[in-house]
């Protein structure tokens, strides 16, 4: 369980401190990298810029992705992983502020896996979070046979 | 008249032409005569007259087919027939087919003098006829294009809002969750350092941001009531109000209340948005009765010839009719957060939605033994949209 990667693309720290809280309160060990919009996300995934040089044959388990980032929002990011061989089956949870119809919709049709609202509440927030981390690191079987 | 009205006389009879042209021509008119109809159809090709009068027979052609000629050419010349008392009957058939009057030989000139007049005011009155359905023409397509513009601005002004909207949905809650959760954060991690005001201090903090997300999602619901489009329809409110009464049971199966829901109220509106009304009022009516033994909740209608009547009506703990006035505004409430939960925007939603179909809300209530709401809505022939 605990060798699993976590890529979480977020922007705003304060989430990042609070998702990283809640993975830990859930016991979850894993290694989470950081990427603060889509760029950051790619060039860790593709081994470019500040990843240059790192394994790219180790793959995340999941990727936590936020929508609304600079540069590079999460659905934009999702469409190009979803286009090329190497990022196409990484599974995808959108983790997001928004709760409205046609972010859920776009987000599925562009390929997401899964879509879960942040709610305000913290001891919501913590629970989600622990169901996923426990749901994508342990009970699913990830595209990659599992690391 | 600016112009000098120009008669154009049509007679064998020289006589009569000179006659009619001396008189009228002292008059001020402008005369011409001709001998013949094809002399009368060259002329109007020419230069068209105001008014033709026309010999009933003339040597080349039958007096009836000349003025059908002649009006063919131009459709606002007014036509006076002269006739012997022979031709009377071909006269009226003349007026059947587009003369404005026939005068009878031997010609009396004030009748003719008399008779010019009347036509040449039915061709003003027809002018100014024609000039006021080409303004009121205009005025209509001047209108349209302002609907138009003031419905595009209106859908424009609704875009900003539901983008608004959405902003506020999204950017006010993430600073809010930060609040939340660092706040929950220090109260678990540091419970230790803290003494138990400082942890009751961080509690009620959390309760606040709790409520902050409530009032945000109720200000949303609020804005979204406004901006979805209505489709109005007939509705069965006993079937509506008895499903709504079904999920509050099933909510709380423990309580005992009595529901008395009249059978065959129907009402004209928008199904979705009737649905809000029923569960906000049916649902204060539940909540207010909560603390009563032996709860009543009743929802009944009375048909009027333009309007629907509605009522919900409790037995629970009522309120001051002094404060009636407040009711339904947004976020005002007449009970305390500890007594019963709420935020205030339940009777704010109804009543907007009972506007938006051109209806009216009111309340009684007293405190101690109940309130009753009542709300109106147009009948499908009565029907007004905001």
């Amino acid at each position: 369980m605990n060798d699993g990667l976590i890529l979480l693309v977020e922007d705003n720290p304060d989430d990042v401190i609070l998702t990283k809280r809640a993975l830990k309160d859930a016991n979850i060990a894993n290694e989470v990298i950081l990427a603060r919009d889509g760029v950051e996300a790619l060039e860790y995934l593709r081994g470019e810029g500040a990843h240059k040089g790192r394994n790219t044959s180790i793959m995340p388990e999941v990727i936590l992705l936020d929508i609304k980032m600079p540069r590079m929002g999460g659905l934009e990011f999702l469409k190009i992983i979803r286009s090329e061989e190497s990022t196409k089956l990484l599974p995808v949870v959108i983790l997001t502020s928004s709760k409205q119809e046609k972010d859920v919709v776009e987000s599925y049709s562009l390929g997401a896996n899964s879509y879960i609202q942040k709610p305000v509440d913290f001891d919501q927030f913590s629970a989600a979070v622990k169901k996923l981390g426990l749901y994508w690191l342990v009970t699913n079987i990830g595209p990659f046979g599992g690391q | 008249m600016e112009e000098k009205a120009k008669i154009l006389i049509v007679d064998d009879d020289e006589s009569i032409c000179k006659t009619m042209k001396l008189i009228f021509e002292a008059k001020g008119y402008d005369i011409e005569t001709v001998k013949t109809g094809q002399g009368a159809i060259a002329a109007t090709q020419r230069s068209p007259c105001n008014i033709a009068i026309l010999d009933i027979r003339l040597p080349d052609i039958d007096g009836v087919d000349l003025l059908t000629q002649l009006l063919e050419l131009n459709a606002a010349i007014e036509i006076i027939m002269i006739t012997g008392y022979a031709s009377i009957e071909t006269a009226v058939k003349a007026l059947t087919k587009g003369a404005a009057a026939y005068i009878t030989k031997p010609l009396n000139m004030d009748e003719v003098l008399a008779t010019v007049n009347k036509a040449l005011e039915k061709q003003q009155l027809t002018r100014e006829k024609l000039r006021a359905e080409g303004a009121l023409r205009r005025l209509t397509e001047e209108l349209e294009r302002r609907v138009e513009k003031r419905t595009r601005e209106l859908e424009a002004a609704n875009q900003e809002l539901e983008a608004f909207a959405y902003s506020v949905s999204h950017d006010l809650r993430s600073p809010l969750r930060g609040i939340a959760g660092f706040g929950m954060a220090v109260l678990e991690d540091y419970s230790d350092v803290l003494d138990e005001t400082g942890r009751d201090y961080l509690r009620r903090m959390h309760e606040a941001t709790v409520r902050m997300s409530e009032l945000i999602d109720d200000m949303l619901s609020l804005s979204r009531v406004s901006r979805e489009e209505m489709h109005s329809k007939e509705i069965d409110m006993t079937a509506l109000a008895r499903t709504i009464a079904g999920e509050l049971r099933s909510q709380e199966p423990g309580r005992d209340v009595e529901l008395a829901i009249s059978d065959n109220i129907v009402a004209y509106g928008d199904e979705r948005l009737m649905h809000q009304v029923l569960e906000n009022l049916l649902g204060n009516a539940w909540k207010f009765t909560s603390k009563h033994p032996s709860a009543r909740i009743e929802f009944g209608a009375t048909e009027q010839e333009k309007e629907t009547v509605f009522f919900v009506r409790d037995n629970g703990v009522g309120f001051d009719m002094k404060y009636a006035g407040k009711l339904f505004n947004v976020f005002q409430r007449l009970h305390h957060a500890d007594e019963f939960e709420g935020t205030g925007i339940g009777l704010a939603i109804v009543k907007r939605i009972i506007s938006r179909h051109g209806g009216r809300t009111w309340a009684e209530g007293s405190v101690g033994t109940g309130a009753t709401f009542h709300f109106t809505l147009p009948t499908e022939e009565g029907e007004e949209k905001t």
